[in-house]
């Protein structure tokens, strides 16, 4: 039947929302430590983590590329350790500013979910 | 903080470079494999499972490039170009129903385009002023006469009264004869006598020089001019060297001071301008009652014209108060200067100008209607390729969606050609416009294809293309059980209630809408043939008019002027083709100088307050009212006894008759006129001639007409001689020899013979009477030509579209027509049922139809003469019209439904 045209692709599975909020985030930290190319990050986020955390590799690039697309990382092509092509991610002034929004908003519902979750049914 | 400059950026950039975006992307996520691959090596896997293990871990490339392309927001671009190219296709396989949607879109569009072209201009483009839309035009009225300008008394009051206005001022027509070294032969060139701060009242600065001051318009100020962009190019040769130099405008050496800008000629074409230095007190009363002057005036922030002219209104009941004899019966008023311009009064050309959009509005939609109704027949077809593109994952909106871009490719290819269409229609419609404007014809009646246009082609093809395609789209996305379309095909039997739901909505559709419009058209054709064959009261056929004004400097004595009169008239009626000549101070339907006299009749009261007896006020040689035509009904015509020194006597007309002397026979009446501040002489009535239409623009009435011996009346009027030619009837009945019937072939013989005896006198304004009559019935001529062909189209599109639908209807049923007939009824049945169901949607179409026209047109009840807007005789004959035609339409359908065979249509379920 070869290529059908009105469909365009399967569908996706939905990434949850709260994982690509958080991958986001991870990734502005990530890079606020230094620019990075997009294998480089992954590397990073598992090394800050401690290895506690694993990235799904296919989710990473759409990731990457939205959030150069809202303009809170920046890329240009440079060379690697081993003198090869890649494309290096950096932050930029308004992502800094936003990976430093967002972390305050993930203390603050931290901390709220902290408490409502120690709530005892005495203090209720 | 918005991300949207940022992501318009990106999304810009990738669609724009979208092979680099892809190569990088490519690039990118190679670079990433190998990388993991490599780490893997160096943990001591073998670089071949290496990198396949890398890719295994990674998941789909595929998948993840897709995601990243959405992230990118190409997605929708990529999802667009395809449904482009997959519409592309799906119409290049079907040539025949493309071409004809293509064509009835293009007409649709094309029409509307050119309409609002010429709409556009005279309604809403910029006027050369600042600010046209707080500039206001004022004029007085009188019950029952044409307009007329402002008098000094007036305008005074309102200068010194007003609360409205920021700035006002005045101007009054002038011409000018041209002479001089610098012209190579004498020009009468129209022009204005203005204040010193008119120009400044209009927002306009000169492009070169100065514009006036106060010290040019003081009385015996200095003699300045200042000349138009047009004059000054096309005489000139715009040298801007022409400021400072001095002309000869009426043998006066004027120096000329600035020249305006391009386009503007306000007022009344005028290419001259002259400072008014006029004296506004002191003056006598007659002098400053006299209408001379074109008044505009600039709103003060904040003020609306409303209440401008609320006060307008309230200054004249004050005038009429202070100054009765001079002021009885007239009132002022003002209107946005655009109106005064269109010399709109009534808002008749508004209201036309609107039909009209409307009308071709209502084609258009007819013409959607069509297409949806191809469309609809055609997404029957496709049933199946639609349901196995929805079995595999579609949704509804994706499919939809894309079958609304087919039809915008549609629109599109129709714009396009609309477009080409509307290029071609413009020149016509330029040179059609009846429409005269007292000024700014280059902005007014110069309909271009430019950029505002081409926005409103896109606007309507945008829309047209989903109106004519959403409907469709969605019957034929929601196709109902996609698991019986798959499995057997396409044509259905028993058309689906919905399906029929839709056709029957296009049908009612379209009879309505084609029933308003024949309606709209049927009464402006009448209205138009109602006018046309009025009666005029003067036989205009083979009547050349020619419009003179004698300089005041060497015809300042009376005497001169009747004896130029004498002479040009005595060598004019010795040229070999003319017939018969005369001369009088205003032909009727011109509009260039229209005197009127308040009269009184001797033995009669004086008039009571609040009536004014006003006659149009006709100085004429002798021979002139023969010349005209005009028919007697009592007493004799003047003649060449009625000179200076003889008894004074007048001619009236009917209507005069009727109100001077009502129900006694005038002849031997003594009549004369009245004036604040001088004495007339009685004038005996010696004869009666039929109503004579002299105003243009009150054609709907009879005013009181009288006219007078030239010779006997000290007047500086302009002159029209009117030259009967001579018409060759052979006795045989031999057609005329064009030679002799064409009057305008005379033009150079008279002008010859006026030149004889004034050289350098200027003749202008040459026309025959009925091209004269033509452009005074053109607003008319022009809406019923234009609205009886949309019309007519309109109809011819809603019988075809009709004849479509019906025959696809019979089609669709041609299984269960089948059955029926197969069970044994007879085929009679059949065609009835076909046409009766046909007949209903006809009803149905009509009956809204004409309910909605005759709302509408009431909206045209200023613009109709002799017609009402709900004539009961048009209305039912639009009904049988659009019935039988409709019927017929259906006719043939049900002829084929009959004849189907039962055997074959059975088979083929």
């Amino acid at each position: 039947m070869g290529q059908d045209p009105g469909t365009g692709t399967l569908p996706m599975p939905e990434p949850l929302d709260l994982l690509q909020g958080t991958l986001d985030m991870l990734i502005l930290k990530a890079v606020s430590l230094g620019p990075l190319h997009g294998y480089g990050i992954l590397l990073r986020i598992e090394q800050i983590s401690g290895g506690r955390l694993e990235i799904q590799q296919g989710s990473l690039y759409p990731a990457l590329y939205r959030l150069q697309h809202q303009g809170w990382i920046a890329s240009a092509w440079g060379e690697s350790e081993n003198k090869r092509k890649a494309r290096y991610y950096r932050l930029t002034t308004a992502g800094r500013r936003r990976l430093q929004a967002e972390t305050e908003k993930w203390h603050r519902m931290a901390e709220v979910m902290a408490g409502i979750l120690r709530a005892t049914p005495e203090e209720v | 903080m918005t991300t949207l400059p940022s992501r318009l950026r990106s999304w810009l950039a990738s669609v724009l470079r979208r092979s680099r975006l892809e190569r990088e992307m490519d690039a990118e996520l190679r670079f990433h494999l190998e990388a993991y691959a490599d780490d893997l090596a160096a943990g001591g896997v073998q670089p071949r499972e290496a990198a396949r293990q890398a890719r295994l871990a990674f998941g789909g490339v595929d998948r993840a490039k897709e995601g990243c392309r959405e992230a990118v927001g190409v997605g929708f671009t990529d999802d667009l170009r395809r449904d482009l190219r997959y519409g592309a296709r799906m119409l290049r396989k079907d040539p025949g129903l493309t071409a004809v949607a293509v064509v009835t879109l293009a007409l649709g569009i094309g029409a509307n385009a050119a309409i609002f072209s010429a709409v556009d201009a005279l309604l809403l483009r910029r006027l050369p002023v600042a600010d046209p839309d707080r500039v206001l035009f004022g004029i007085t009225m009188r019950e029952g006469f044409d307009p007329f300008g402002m008098s000094v008394l007036e305008f005074a009051a309102i200068r010194e009264r007003n609360h409205a206005f920021a700035d006002s001022s005045v101007g009054e027509q002038r011409s000018f004869n041209l002479t001089g070294r610098e012209v190579p032969e004498p020009e009468r060139v129209p022009g204005a006598a203005i204040e010193a701060d008119f120009l400044g009242t209009l927002g306009v600065r000169p492009q070169l020089g100065r514009g006036f001051v106060a010290a040019d318009d003081r009385p015996g100020g200095p003699a300045v001019a200042l000349i138009g962009d047009g004059l000054w190019r096309r005489r000139f040769g715009g040298d801007p060297g022409l400021v400072g130099r001095t002309l000869d405008l009426n043998g006066r050496s004027t120096a000329i001071v600035g020249i305006l800008p391009p386009g503007f000629d306000y007022p009344n074409l005028a290419e001259i301008w002259v400072p008014l230095q006029s004296r506004f007190h002191g003056l006598p009363l007659a002098e400053l009652a006299a209408h001379r002057f074109g008044m505009v005036a600039r709103l003060l922030p904040g003020v609306s014209m409303e209440q401008a002219e609320a006060e307008l209104q309230a200054i004249s009941r004050d005038l009429e108060r202070e100054y009765p004899q001079v002021r009885r019966g007239w009132s002022i008023k003002g209107m946005p200067l655009r109106q005064g311009l269109l010399w709109d009064l009534n808002h008749r050309v508004e209201r036309s100008l609107v039909a009209l959009v409307g009308a071709v509005g209502f084609l258009l939609l007819i013409c959607c209607a069509n297409v949806a109704g191809l469309l609809l027949a055609r997404g029957v077809t496709r049933e199946r390729e639609i349901a196995v593109r929805r079995a595999l994952g579609a949704s509804f909106g994706r499919v939809v969606r894309q079958l609304v871009v087919e039809s915008l490719l549609l629109a599109a290819l129709g714009g396009v050609a609309g477009a080409l269409l509307a290029r071609g229609l413009l020149p016509v419609l330029r040179t059609l416009n009846p429409i005269e404007t007292l000024a700014f014809a280059g902005v007014l009646r110069a309909p271009q294809l430019d950029g505002r246009m081409l926005a409103f082609l896109a606007a309507v093809t945008m829309l047209t293309g989903v109106a004519s395609g959403l409907l469709p789209a969605w019957r034929a996305a929601g196709a109902a059980d996609l698991a019986r379309s798959i499995q057997q095909g396409g044509q259905r039997s028993g058309a689906s209630a919905a399906g029929r739901r839709s056709l029957a909505v296009l049908v009612v559709a379209e009879v309505a809408i084609a029933a308003a419009l024949l309606v709209g058209g049927g009464l402006m054709v009448q209205s138009f043939q109602r006018l046309h064959r009025m009666q005029l009261g003067f036989r205009p056929e083979r009547l050349l008019l020619l419009h003179m004004e004698l300089p005041a400097g060497p015809y300042h004595a009376f005497p001169r002027r009747a004896a130029f009169v004498e002479q040009v008239l005595q060598r004019v009626r010795q040229l070999p083709g003319v017939a018969a000549a005369g001369i009088t101070v205003s032909a009727p339907q011109t509009v260039l100088n229209m005197p009127d006299a308040i009269f009184t009749v001797e033995g009669q009261p004086p008039p009571r307050p609040g009536e004014v007896p006003i006659a149009a006020h006709r100085l004429v040689s002798a021979g002139y009212l023969e010349t005209l035509g005009v028919t007697l009904v009592a007493g004799r015509l003047l003649g060449e006894q009625d000179r200076l020194g003889s008894q004074p006597v007048a001619v009236i007309s009917e209507e005069l008759a009727r109100q001077g002397f009502p129900g006694k026979d005038p002849i031997g009446k003594r009549i004369r006129r009245l004036r604040p501040g001088e004495t007339f002489p009685w004038m005996t009535v010696v004869g009666v001639v039929k109503d004579v239409k002299e105003d243009r623009d009150n054609f709907r009435i009879n005013r009181p007409v009288w006219y007078l011996p030239y010779a006997q009346q000290v007047n500086d009027y302009p002159l029209d001689l009117v030259v009967r030619a001579s018409g060759a009837l052979g006795s045989s009945g031999a057609k005329e020899s064009a030679e002799h019937g064409d009057p305008a072939r005379l033009a150079p013989a008279i002008r010859h013979a006026v030149t004889a005896v004034a050289p350098a006198q200027p003749v202008s304004d040459v026309t025959t009477m009925p091209e004269l009559l033509t452009r005074v019935l053109a607003t008319e001529r022009f809406s019923a030509i234009l609205m009886g062909a949309l019309a007519a189209t309109g109809l011819l599109l809603a019988v075809i579209g009709l004849y479509g639908v019906m025959a696809y209807s019979v089609r669709r049923q041609t299984g269960e027509i089948g059955l029926r007939l197969a069970l044994g009824a007879p085929p009679a049945e059949i065609f009835k049922m076909v046409l009766g169901r046909g007949a209903r949607l006809i009803a149905a179409g009509l009956l809204i139809g004409l309910a909605g026209a005759a709302a509408l047109s009431r909206l045209l009840a200023a613009t109709l003469y002799g017609v009402a807007a709900g004539d009961p005789l048009t209305f039912v004959a639009i009904a049988l019209l659009l019935a039988a035609v409709a019927t017929l339409a259906c006719i043939l359908p049900a002829r084929r439904a009959m004849r189907v065979d039962p055997l074959v249509a059975l088979r083929s379920e």
